[in-house]
């Protein structure tokens, strides 16, 4: 048998089976600019340095990534203690080198495991302790009662954001309505699912408000070109734009979801990430509040995380899927989507507990609260003082504007590059908004993202640059480097 | 528009109709309709009804801490030195040897911040780990680009299928019976399912000519076959497979220019006398052209083997013989759910890793080596005990259990047994799996799930139930029930 199958070998060539011709075309055409050409560059220029080659600056700066913990943030004393707790289940040492509060906690956690074992699988949907502790969190901050079978605890909100895409998505005619600019997970999943993306604009010279007639717009286009529009994406507080949608806002959108008949996606990660005198309202309480017959017909999926807000704990990957009026067959398509993915891991889990049913002054003691509350308000004051702090600077650059940041971890600001330096770009066969982005990186190492992997206005470019360098200097050293390059640039391409 | 509203019906808009049909479709019988039926019970048992049970026993997912298992100490005193990092402190209740090398994975990560994501294929110390793991074991040369560490073999195993399937007539040979996972993604992919069934009568085990036969039957009817899947040691079979086995399979895949999914997560589960070797390995020994040409993707996780820490989410995949662009590919997909958790990619570092002789103390190896020694002795004894247990039962007939963590015994079911359980539109079976859940509240896997020749019946039981005592238990009351339908 091996002398029949040598000769065959010698007289043909053996071609790698999976290949750029035989990938679905789908995921070929998914992009996620996030993680793109920038890092990819990145990456690159890491290993060179690694081999000893020179740059003009000491080291890359990843300022493209909402990754709070990678460029200094600190993680919440307490929720760390619980989980080291947890891990270990030595309840007597660790309570020699914790605070008996944090292991309090982790005890009612660990009571609910069946022999105390977190390393297990748990329930699909979750473990039930930390769902109850979820379901009273929405409970208590919308003024809702919740259906414990409609939450799933996820890896992240991309898990929960990925499932509903994917049962919303039959053909390439189901549109799914995003915001221009959104996070580009979006178009990313929309395009591998192979459904359409439906843009609808927010306004730049209005703060990146959205407006109704734009949502009609925007509608009314992808109708007319024959797509069935299935649902609509609305990120609050937004990203990469960072604005805070007022109630009023969310009752327009709930009414225009329900006139159209459409599934509303709520992405609230940054809920607790809202630096100006304007309060967070999810989308849920809106319309509960509106009332029948929105409350009783609008089909909803919220998605929360744990990566974001204050904790910043992306790497533990947590986070949480609500959903409300949907069809039976949704929740049990979604079981089981999560069956075969099997269940989010255990110590993302606790760690949504730990976000949703925070300690409180009557559940811990005086200086375990007070130092919670210090650690949050810290990284609250400082994601704020930097929103300022950059919005500021890039707005006394050249050349750039800046709207105020709401809210989020990003500025979104405009940059007016000069027509020679786009033309030139578009020679090499790139956006300008990307050509400037790789030249930032050459010559300064500070990572940021090319506004054309968010969606903007033809004809504008824009940049994302997160708050989230912990060192003030290091943050002003970084906006400085950049005014200096763009200064450059403006002289150079006059 | 206020009257439109007043005077129509509004609908869902997401429901059965409008939904892919391949996602209706897919099934997973793990946790399928035995689990569901559990779960009405134990919400009955909460309600205080009563049972001729006391509880319910989860014999159907392999889950090993549920049952009993206790995580290895070293191992989560690393983790939980990494998420509170103040080595100090943890010296005083954790061996020095674990804070050490939580200071170690620590000191490879930006800012010391377990909290944050890592570059999406993984962390690179780890990635390093797994690569001088895979070198040590097979004796090759790992790229680092090929590695990617994943929430559990799942993810990997995920990503593979959806890149390999375009369209109905993709196919994916499957071992049949299988790991029910193939089957499921294949379904929710649209492809097709092409089975080659594995040998009872050997064992389990497989064949070249059953290859060959599958391939045909398959290309016969217009399906483009795309990949073979590989499971050592098998699931639910148990099945060792030798390295002359995977020559075949190799030189298989070679010849038909198809892909190899190696999953490969129970690679320290084996209880009788056979190595385990890697499909990597014996493309490496068979060398050219086999090592030069053949696709592999191998997956390995932490949920199996001797630490169990299915709820941590740990794994890896290893590629070889894949393409740039499919690899370019595969890292675009990482990016997107941006990377595995942290903890899980540590307790793969732990895995592929662990203490040594020379690395820690004499006081930490030894707990270390006693307490992975006790818990495979305990696999091993049980998967003894199942044997034996169902081979004595009338109507059962078991393969021995070589590895992994199932026995799948054949039952033969009665005639008229079978004909009532059509009359009642369920599978046989199913019915003998749901009927032993409501008599004994053992929770047990019929074999129809995982595939089975057809006319044949079996069933899925785990050899995880950490106490032996219960485990003869319900050994017991199958057997009593089985004899009792019989």
């Amino acid at each position: 048998m091996l002398s029949r199958i040598s000769i065959k070998y010698f007289s043909r060539t053996y071609k790698a089976s999976l290949n750029k011709d035989t990938i679905p075309s789908s995921i070929i055409r998914s992009e996620y600019a996030v993680r793109g050409a920038i890092a990819e560059k990145a990456l690159k220029m890491q290993r060179q340095m690694e081999d000893e080659v020179k740059f003009p600056f000491e080291k890359i700066i990843q300022l493209n990534i909402g990754n709070p913990q990678n460029l200094g943030q600190k993680p919440i004393s307490f929720n760390r203690e619980v989980l080291a707790s947890c891990l270990t289940n030595d309840i007597e040492g660790s309570r020699m080198i914790f605070s008996s509060d944090a292991v309090d906690r982790a005890e009612y956690y660990l009571s609910h495991f069946k022999h105390r074992a977190i390393g297990a699988y748990t329930d699909i949907q979750g473990v039930r302790c930390i769902m109850r502790e979820v379901k009273s969190f929405i409970e208590k901050r919308d003024g809702v009662n919740v259906d414990e079978n409609n939450i799933f605890l996820t890896n992240g909100a991309t898990e929960g954001i990925t499932f509903m895409l994917n049962l919303l998505i039959k053909d390439e005619n189901d549109g799914i309505m995003i915001p221009i600019p959104q996070y580009p997970m979006y178009s990313a999943l929309i395009t591998k699912f192979e459904g359409t993306q439906v843009p609808y604009y927010l306004d730049e010279s209005k703060g990146w408000g959205m407006s109704f007639e734009e949502l009609e717009r925007s509608y009314a286009e992808a109708t007319d070109k024959g797509i069935n529009v299935r649902s609509m994406v609305v990120i609050n507080p937004g990203n990469p734009t960072g604005q805070v949608l007022a109630q009023e806002d969310l009752n327009r959108v709930i009414q225009f979801a329900h006139d159209k008949q459409i599934f509303l996606l709520a992405d609230e990660v940054y809920q607790r990430n809202i630096y100006v005198d304007k309060e967070f309202c999810s989308v849920r309480k809106a319309i509960k509040e509106l009332g029948s017959p929105y409350d009783n017909d609008v089909e909803l999926a919220s998605f929360h995380s744990l990566s974001k807000g204050l904790h910043g704990e992306c790497g533990l990957r947590g986070g949480f899927l609500e959903l409300h009026n949907i069809d039976s067959v949704v929740n049990l398509a979604i079981y089981k989507f999560k069956a075969v993915a099997s269940c989010g891991n255990i110590i993302g889990q606790i760690g949504v507990g730990l976000m949703a049913n925070p300690p409180t002054k009557d559940t811990v003691s005086k200086e375990v609260f007070d130092l919670y509350q210090t650690q949050e308000q810290h990284i609250h004051d400082g994601l704020k003082y930097r929103a300022n702090l950059i919005t500021e600077k890039l707005n006394s650059i050249q050349g750039i504007t800046c709207n105020e940041i709401e809210g989020a971890m990003y500025a979104f600001p405009q940059i007016k590059l000069p027509q020679s330096y786009c033309d030139l770009a578009h020679q090499e066969g790139l956006s300008p908004d990307l050509k400037y982005c790789l030249e930032i990186l050459d010559k300064t190492g500070i990572m940021i993202v090319p506004g054309s992997g968010f969606g903007q206005e033809e004809g504008t470019y824009h940049f994302r640059i997160t708050n989230l360098v912990d060192s003030k200097s290091e943050m002003i050293k970084a906006l400085d480097r950049i005014g200096e390059f763009t200064s450059d640039l403006m002289s150079l391409y006059k | 528009m206020f009257s439109k509203r007043l005077c129509r019906a509004y609908s869902t808009t997401l429901n059965e109709s409008t939904i892919a049909r391949p996602l209706i479709r897919t099934e997973y019988a793990v946790r399928g309709a035995i689990a569901d039926k559990a779960a009405t019970m134990k919400k009955q048992m909460e309600q205080g009804i009563k049972f001729p049970f006391d509880k319910i026993t989860h014999l159907n997912v392999g889950n090993p801490q549920d049952l009993g298992q206790k995580p290895i100490t070293f191992n989560r005193e690393v983790l939980a030195s990494c998420l509170t990092d103040d080595p100090e402190r943890n010296r005083m209740i954790y061996s020095a040897d674990a804070v050490d090398r939580a200071d170690f994975y620590l000191s490879n990560i930006n800012n010391r911040a377990a909290g944050a994501y890592s570059d999406s294929p993984g962390i690179d110390i780890i990635v390093k780990e797994v690569k001088s793991f895979i070198e040590k074991r097979d004796d090759v040369e790992v790229g680092e680009d090929n590695i990617f560490l994943t929430e559990g073999a799942n993810e990997g195993i995920t990503l593979m299928m959806r890149l390999l399937i375009r369209e109905k007539s993709d196919g994916i040979m499957i071992p049949i019976p299988q790991y029910p996972i193939y089957s499921a993604l294949t379904t929710k992919y649209n492809g097709s399912q092409v089975p080659y069934y594995l040998d009872e009568n050997k064992g389990w085990g497989m064949s070249y000519e059953e290859l060959e036969r599958s391939y045909n039957e398959a290309t016969d009817r217009g399906v483009n076959v795309r990949a073979l899947v590989v499971i050592n040691p098998g699931n639910p079979t148990g099945h060792v497979l030798t390295q002359k086995d995977l020559n075949k399979v190799i030189q298989f895949a070679h010849d038909k220019q198809i892909l190899v999914l190696a999953d490969e997560v129970y690679q320290r589960n084996i209880y009788v006398d056979k190595e385990f070797c890697s499909v990597r390995k014996t493309l490496s020994e068979l060398g050219s052209p086999y090592n030069d040409h053949v696709e592999l993707a191998s997956f390995h996780s932490l949920s199996k083997g001797l630490h169990g820490e299915c709820g941590l989410r740990g794994g890896f995949m290893e590629l070889h013989n894949i393409d740039s662009f499919a690899n370019a590919t595969i890292n675009k997909f990482k990016a997107i759910t941006s990377c595995a958790n942290i903890i899980g990619q540590i307790g793969v570092g732990l895995m592929v890793n662990p203490p040594t002789q020379d690395t820690v103390s004499e006081g930490v190896f030894d707990a270390y080596q006693e307490q992975e020694q006790a818990i495979f002795n305990g696999l091993k004894r049980r998967a003894n005990i199942m044997t034996e247990k169902l081979n004595g039962i009338e109507g059962i007939t078991c393969n021995e259990v070589e590895g992994a963590m199932y026995a799948f015994p054949k039952i033969d079911l009665p005639q008229s047994y079978c004909d009532s359980a059509h009359k009642e539109g369920v599978a046989p079976d199913l019915k003998y799996c749901l009927d032993i859940l409501e008599k004994t509240g053992i929770m047990i896997v019929p074999g129809s799930g995982f595939g089975q020749e057809e006319g044949t019946y079996h069933f899925r039981i785990t050899n995880l139930v950490k106490s032996e005592e219960e485990m003869d238990a319900a050994l017991q009351q199958i057997g009593n029930f089985t004899a009792d339908l019989m």
